[in-house]
């Protein structure tokens, strides 16, 4: 009446149980050191370009109202502007548009349309390569 | 006689029973015992003894008080468009009793990640470069800039500026005692779009010793 012994499969299981958590452990503790380390954080925001603030100028529409000019004699000035551009949209979706440089802050600009209604003047900076929001005005006709 | 000879074999007590085997261990035992006691007793006993201190060294590396000149890196940056670059200086040291064996940098976006920390190409890069001297500051906070009236060193390479265990040099303060007058220059490429307009990421900058190779001490 011996022992009742594992059988064979189970023995060489927990052998090998045994052995990858010796070869998990180990060179852990081989590769143990001395360490130490100081952090600070440093904070990023990026900038948003705005849209110019206010506006200032006057209309006038010819041809029967197929045809509205525009004259800006200033508007808000965008911090870090790089350029400026004005648009005007007539009506049917035909848009006429003016870059100006970022010193310039007036200037004439016209459209012609083939249908009446309202005419949409945009203004807005650009950084760069970063375009800003709109300032937008709806124009109609008197 | 058949009888006679089984009644003397069951009044013995032989080695081969359990009791037998028993009486015998703890005859062993005692003659062991008392083998080793006069053993103690009879044997001359000489003893010394001494004493070794050892002392670990320690590993110690900090960066300078924050928002002080000696640290700079905790002064955010606002508005910041394509092509701007955000200069910080930091002194790193060595205030442990041991050389380091290496210094590491390890970045990790706090919060929630933005593309100025998520895009390796046109996200903000970093730059490591170290002064003999403190580094001379001008400007007002935070548009803080830097010259150098001494020599200057490469730390680290430009390189996106999110990044885990990366090898910094030239470093002085792999010494012990000794710092390096460190500016941390941020920049965000010209080829960053719309897109990141508006964006704000806090990225915290680790800078880890480890001990130098062990010797015989």
């Amino acid at each position: 009446m011996g022992r009742r012994r594992r059988p064979r499969r189970v023995r060489f299981l927990v052998r090998v149980l045994i052995g990858v958590v010796l070869s998990t452990w180990l060179p852990t503790a081989a590769q143990a050191a001395f360490t130490d380390a100081d952090a600070a954080p440093v904070a990023v925001g990026t900038y948003a370009v705005p849209a110019p603030a206010s506006i200032t100028g006057t209309f006038s529409c010819q041809n029967n109202r197929l045809s509205m000019s525009v004259t800006l004699t200033d508007f808000g000035a965008v911090h870090r502007a790089t350029a400026y551009t004005v648009t005007l949209t007539a009506p049917n979706g035909q848009v006429t548009a003016n870059s100006l440089p970022a010193g310039t802050r007036a200037t004439t600009i016209t459209r012609t349309s083939t249908t009446v209604g309202t005419y949409t003047l945009r203004v807005r900076a650009s950084v760069g390569t970063w375009t800003g929001q709109n300032l937008e005005r709806v124009l109609a006709c008197p | 006689m058949a009888r006679t000879a089984t009644s003397a074999r069951s009044s013995r007590i032989g080695l081969t029973s359990t009791s037998g085997k028993v009486l015998a261990s703890v005859a062993l035992l005692g003659v062991a015992a008392s083998v080793a006691g006069l053993g103690t007793y009879g044997s001359f006993t000489s003893t010394t003894s001494a004493s070794e201190t050892v002392t670990a060294g320690t590993v110690d590396v900090q960066l300078g008080a924050a928002g002080t000149t000696a640290n700079r890196l905790t002064v955010a940056a606002t508005g910041v468009i394509p092509g701007d670059t955000i200069q910080r200086a930091a002194t790193l040291t060595n205030a442990g009793n041991q050389n380091f064996g290496a210094v590491t940098l390890s970045t990790t976006a706090v919060g929630t990640p933005t593309l100025l920390t998520t895009d390796a190409l046109n996200g903000l890069q970093v730059a490591v470069d170290a002064c003999t001297v403190p580094w001379t500051e001008t400007g007002t906070a935070p548009a803080y800039t830097y010259t150098c009236a001494g020599t200057t060193t490469t730390v680290l390479p430009t390189r996106p500026i999110i990044g885990t265990d990366i090898a910094l040099t030239n470093l002085a303060s792999i010494t012990t005692a000794k710092a390096d007058n460190l500016r941390v220059t941020a920049t965000l490429p010209t080829t960053a779009g719309n897109t990141f307009q508006g964006l704000t990421s806090t990225v915290n900058l680790a800078f880890t010793a480890t001990q130098r190779a062990a010797t015989n001490r």
